[in-house]
């Protein structure tokens, strides 16, 4: 496949750096792109995470522009396994760009419901799922088995605050606790499930749990809710074969940097108000891959010189962290591709520096 | 006779049913309903979002107190309503998620903490267009309306909220607050906010300078 840029890496060098085997320079470059996707291809975010055409036409617009060394299979990437258990998105029609959602108040589960015997969605059948799974089948097929292509999934928390709604959930882990443990022992059974099929499609998987933030929840809470049902998920997912696991929590997650290790996944996240240097420590003394992020907003308003320049001092600090990679916070949609590739030009130019 | 820091630890602990008993008990014993209020639900809560602030109590914890700090007030919101003119609001906030955004916890957040203040609230919800915060500010005589997004693809559309207010010169009194996770301080002179709040409390805070109450 014609590529604009400089190749992603292989496979095997994702590998060594995930595994954190030697610093690598330069340092992985994995943009985060979900709903930014359709503007390669002239689409809306709403478009394309309907229709399995448009979302590889795009997915394999993105890996040409960029040539990032991963791509990841989502759009609305929190959505995708609550819609397929009954909430009811949002889209948008037309032009609008806006992003598919949930509105509050369209959540499905209620607090103290038995959830003991609840479906699990079919991944080739409900909801969105099949677009995602064909999808990945199809990048797959395209960019080849020489490239680390990573189907999203929603980590065990978001989910179930996405079928329960934020308030309820939150509420009930101080007044229900058992029944929250029972409502993410299903989020964790219906998010499996999905990550079997992306895998049966011939993707990896990338699981996505921002609303487990220490921003919103507590560090002793994640501990006593996150952290065994997401330890879980890596330890299924290693069974399946998947060893590399990444996990996105957004925000300044310094406070909760130790329990994520903890989970066993090994691609870990500091985003840019999170505290570099004590990650980079943490990560370091237990073997896990970091990747650091710049502002989402820096990215889409400043010029491409003054973003490589932000870029430049990041991949400077952790040259010297094994499994470190450089990344971007979630791209706004319509961001110029000049400013992505900017960060890209960052991570090469490291190399020669 | 009542001890209003007990009224003011049982909100603190989420402790709906003691609070609710509480406020029965100072009621009886003929206290104030503004007392009551101030003293015992409004300072309660002060202490809860000051704690939020530093990461001493996390949303969970604001959420069970904020359902106490309701179950007080709704015994005393017919007392105060009777007594609308001695127990005025400290001010009218309307409140929304801006168009496109459907996100909605920071923005609750500050509606509990903005009602535990004194305030009165009028909460849009979610995706709501610029012609709804104009209505709103205009319906309830707003004193304040604030803006919230989750997005960096949303954050934008605060600006066209603001343009829309200071092309309304009769509403050139409304002080125009912004907030969310995306949104910093940069960004709302930018826009030509009256203000910006890093996070609930501080944005309450920011609410109470606005009306001339601290």
């Amino acid at each position: 496949m014609f590529l604009a840029v400089p190749p992603p890496a292989r496979r095997s060098e994702v590998e060594s750096v995930l595994r954190c085997t030697a610093a690598r320079v330069p340092p992985l470059f994995l943009p985060a792109i979900y709903e930014h996707k359709a503007s390669f291809i002239g689409s809306t975010p709403s478009a394309i995470s309907r229709s399995a055409d448009l979302l590889t036409r795009a997915m394999l617009a993105e890996y040409q522009a960029l040539g990032a060394d991963g791509l990841v299979v989502g759009v609305d990437v929190y959505n995708l396994e609550a819609e397929a258990a009954g909430c009811t998105v949002t889209f948008y029609e037309g032009s609008d760009t806006s992003i598919p959602g949930i509105k509050p108040g369209n959540h499905i589960v209620h607090p103290g419901d038995d959830l003991s015997h609840a479906p699990v969605p079919n991944p080739l059948r409900d909801g969105r799922m099949p677009v995602n799974i064909e999808a990945a089948r199809r990048v797959r097929r395209e960019v080849g088995d020489d490239y680390w292509l990573r189907g999203a999934i929603s980590g065990p928390f978001s989910l179930a605050i996405s079928l329960v709604g934020a308030e309820a959930l939150f509420l009930a882990c101080l007044d229900q606790p058992a029944w929250v443990h029972q409502v993410l022992e299903y989020s964790g059974r219906i998010i499996k499930a999905f990550g079997r099929a992306y895998i049966d499609a011939g993707a990896e998987l990338i699981v996505f749990d921002s609303q487990a933030s220490p921003e919103l929840l507590s560090p002793p809470m994640y501990e006593e809710f996150v952290l065994p049902v997401t330890a879980d998920l890596a330890q299924w997912a290693a069974a399946q074969g998947i060893r590399d696991l990444p996990l996105i929590i957004g925000g300044n997650t310094t406070p909760i940097a130790e329990l994520q290790i903890r989970t066993g996944c090994n691609n870990l996240l500091c985003d840019f108000t999170g505290d570099f240097d004590e990650w980079a420590a943490q990560c370091r003394a237990a073997g896990r891959a970091l990747r650091r992020n710049i502002s989402p907003r820096l990215l889409e308003t400043s010029t491409p010189d003054e973003i490589y320049t932000v870029a430049r001092r990041e991949v400077e600090r952790g040259r010297d962290l094994p499994g470190f990679i450089m990344g971007t916070a979630v791209v706004p949609f319509g961001t110029p591709t000049e400013n992505i590739l900017a960060v890209k030009r960052a991570c090469l130019d490291a190399a020669t520096a | 006779m009542i001890d209003y820091a007990q009224i003011n630890q049982m909100l603190y602990e989420g402790n709906a049913r003691e609070v609710e008993r509480l406020v029965r008990e100072a009621l009886a014993e003929a206290r104030p309903v503004s007392e009551i209020l101030n003293e015992g639900l409004i300072a309660g809560m002060a202490v809860v979002g000051e704690d939020f602030k530093y990461n001493i109590l996390y949303v969970p914890e604001v959420l069970v107190a904020a359902r106490a700090m309701k179950a007080g007030l709704a015994i005393l919101k017919p007392l105060l309503v009777a007594s609308a003119t001695e127990n005025p609001p400290r001010g009218t906030l309307v409140i929304g998620t801006v168009k496109g955004d459907l996100h909605d916890i920071g923005k609750n957040l500050v509606c509990m903490m903005a009602e535990g203040a004194g305030f009165k609230v009028v909460d849009l919800g979610v995706d709501q267009p610029a012609e709804r915060f104009l209505e709103a500010a205009v319906e309830h005589r707003a004193d304040i309306v604030g803006m919230s997004a989750l997005l960096t693809t949303t954050m934008p559309y605060m600006k066209v909220v603001i343009d829309a207010f200071q092309a309304r010169p009769e509403l050139a009194g409304v002080k125009l607050a912004v907030g969310g996770a995306p949104v910093n301080r940069m960004f709302a002179d930018e826009i030509g906010a009256d203000g910006y709040g890093p996070d609930a409390p501080s944005s309450v805070e920011m609410f109470l300078k606005f009306v001339g109450a601290t």
